[in-house]
C-alpha cells in the first residue's frame, strides 16, 4: 500500500510524472510496483476505487462554523434604531425580553 | 505572556494536492514533531501524512453526523493542547491553509499562546488559491469578495456585482443546526433567492472543487444560477460568481485626481 502514496507524492510532486500520457504513467506505475488494480484506478482516474482500497471510509472536510450570534446583539440593535422619544421604553423592553 | 514548558505548537497546511503543495517549512514541523495531529478532507491525503511521520493521529474520528462541529472543534483543540501540555512538540497538519476556514488551527494556537507555550501558524496553499489559477481568475481586476454560505444566507451583506462572489461551504449551505454535513434542493433554493436580489437567474455560476489527487482535474461545473438548488453539491464544493455589472467611474473623485496629475505635469 506504501508504494501507491510514495507513486502519487511524486506524481503530485514532479512535472514530467503529472503530465505523463498514459502509457508513460503505466510504465512508471509498473516500475514502482504499484498494485495492479490501484494503477488501474489512477489511469482510469478512478479516484473512487482509490479511495476505497486505500482509505475506505466518510472524510469530512469541513472545518469552520459561522460564529455564534450573541443574543445581546439584536436588542442593542433595537435600542440604537429606536426614536429619542420612546428609546428608554424599547430599552426596557429589551432588557425585559 | 512568556513560554514557561517545553511543549510547543506549530499548525501547518499541506495544500489541496497529494504532493504537489507542501512547502519546506510543513515539511520540516512535520518530521520534527513528536506527534502529528491530521485534520484532511481525504483518505488517502491521510495516509501520505502517515508515510511523513510514525505518530500520526487522525482528527476525522472527532467528526460524527449529528453531533455539532463546534463540539468536534473543540475536541481537535483539547487533544492538540493535551500533548502540548505534555512538554511535546505538537504539529497539526490540516488541508488547505490551515487558518483559511479552519477553525480549530486558529484556536488551538491561541489557546497554547495564553497558556504560555510557544504556537505558531505557518500558512499553506489553500483552495481559494487554486480556484484563481483553475478558473483563471485574478482577485486584482475587478475585486473579489469572500463569504461563508450560510452566514452570507442569514445576513444582509453588501454585495459588489462588479467584482467576484465566492461563496465557500455551499455544500453545507442553510445549516443552522451545525450538525450537518450536507445540504438540499430546500436550502440551496433559498440560497438562489438571497442571491436573486444582485444577480438575473440566467447569471452564469461556477461550482468549483479542487483536485486533491494528482491524477485528478479540479471540478469546474457552470450552470446558470437558476440551477444551483439542483445541482449536486458536496463538502468541498465551492461557488464561484462572475461579476454581472462594470465596474462604475466615481466621477468626482476622478476629477480630484486627474486635478493632482495636472498640477504634476512637468
Amino acid at each position: 500500500m506504501s508504494n501507491v502514496i510514495d507513486f502519487l507524492a511524486r506524481m503530485g510532486a514532479e512535472a514530467d510524472l503529472r503530465d505523463a500520457g498514459t502509457e508513460a504513467l503505466a510504465r512508471e506505475l509498473a516500475e514502482a510496483n504499484v498494485d495492479g488494480e490501484l494503477a488501474a484506478a489512477i489511469l482510469a482516474a478512478d479516484e473512487d476505487t482509490l479511495r476505497e482500497r486505500v482509505a475506505p471510509g466518510t472524510y469530512y472536510s469541513i472545518q469552520l462554523d459561522r460564529e455564534k450570534e450573541d443574543p445581546n446583539q439584536e436588542q442593542e440593535k433595537e435600542k440604537k434604531e429606536a426614536p429619542d422619544n420612546d428609546g428608554a421604553e424599547k430599552s426596557a423592553l429589551a432588557h425585559s425580553a | 505572556m512568556t513560554a514557561t514548558t517545553a511543549g510547543t505548537l506549530t499548525c501547518v497546511g499541506l495544500g489541496m494536492t497529494l504532493g504537489s503543495h507542501l512547502t519546506p517549512i510543513a515539511r520540516s514541523q512535520i518530521t520534527a514533531a513528536d506527534v502529528v495531529f491530521a485534520g484532511v478532507s481525504d483518505g488517502v491525503v491521510e495516509q501520505w501524512v502517515r508515510r511523513l511521520h510514525p505518530d500520526v493521529r487522525s482528527l476525522q474520528p472527532f467528526y460524527a453526523e449529528a453531533k455539532p462541529r463546534q463540539a468536534t472543534y473543540r475536541d481537535m483543540v483539547e487533544a492538540m493542547l493535551t500533548e502540548v501540555r505534555a512538554g511535546r512538540r505538537v504539529c497539526g497538519v490540516f488541508y488547505g491553509h490551515p487558518g483559511v476556514f479552519a477553525q480549530a488551527p486558529h484556536e488551538a494556537v491561541a489557546r497554547a499562546r495564553a497558556e504560555g507555550y510557544v504556537a505558531r501558524m505557518e500558512p499553506g496553499i489553500s483552495s481559494e488559491d487554486c480556484l484563481y489559477a483553475d478558473l483563471g481568475l485574478d482577485p486584482g481586476r475587478t475585486g473579489c469578495q469572500h463569504f461563508e454560505a450560510t452566514q452570507f444566507m442569514l445576513y444582509r451583506r453588501s454585495v459588489d456585482t462588479s467584482a467576484w462572489l465566492v461563496l465557500w461551504q455551499v455544500g453545507i449551505a442553510g445549516d443552522l443546526s451545525g450538525g450537518r454535513f450536507d445540504t438540499e434542493p430546500r436550502r440551496l433554493a433559498v440560497l438562489v433567492e438571497v442571491l436573486s436580489r444582485h444577480y438575473p437567474p440566467t447569471h452564469e455560476v461556477v461550482i468549483y472543487r479542487a483536485a486533491t489527487l494528482p491524477f485528478q482535474t479540479p471540478r469546474i461545473e457552470r450552470m446558470p444560477l437558476g440551477s444551483v438548488q439542483d445541482a449536486s453539491l458536496g463538502m468541498p464544493d465551492t461557488l464561484a460568481i462572475p461579476p454581472c455589472t462594470p465596474l462604475e467611474p466615481d466621477l468626482a473623485i476622478r476629477a480630484r485626481l486627474a486635478e493632482f496629475a495636472a498640477s504634476e505635469a512637468p
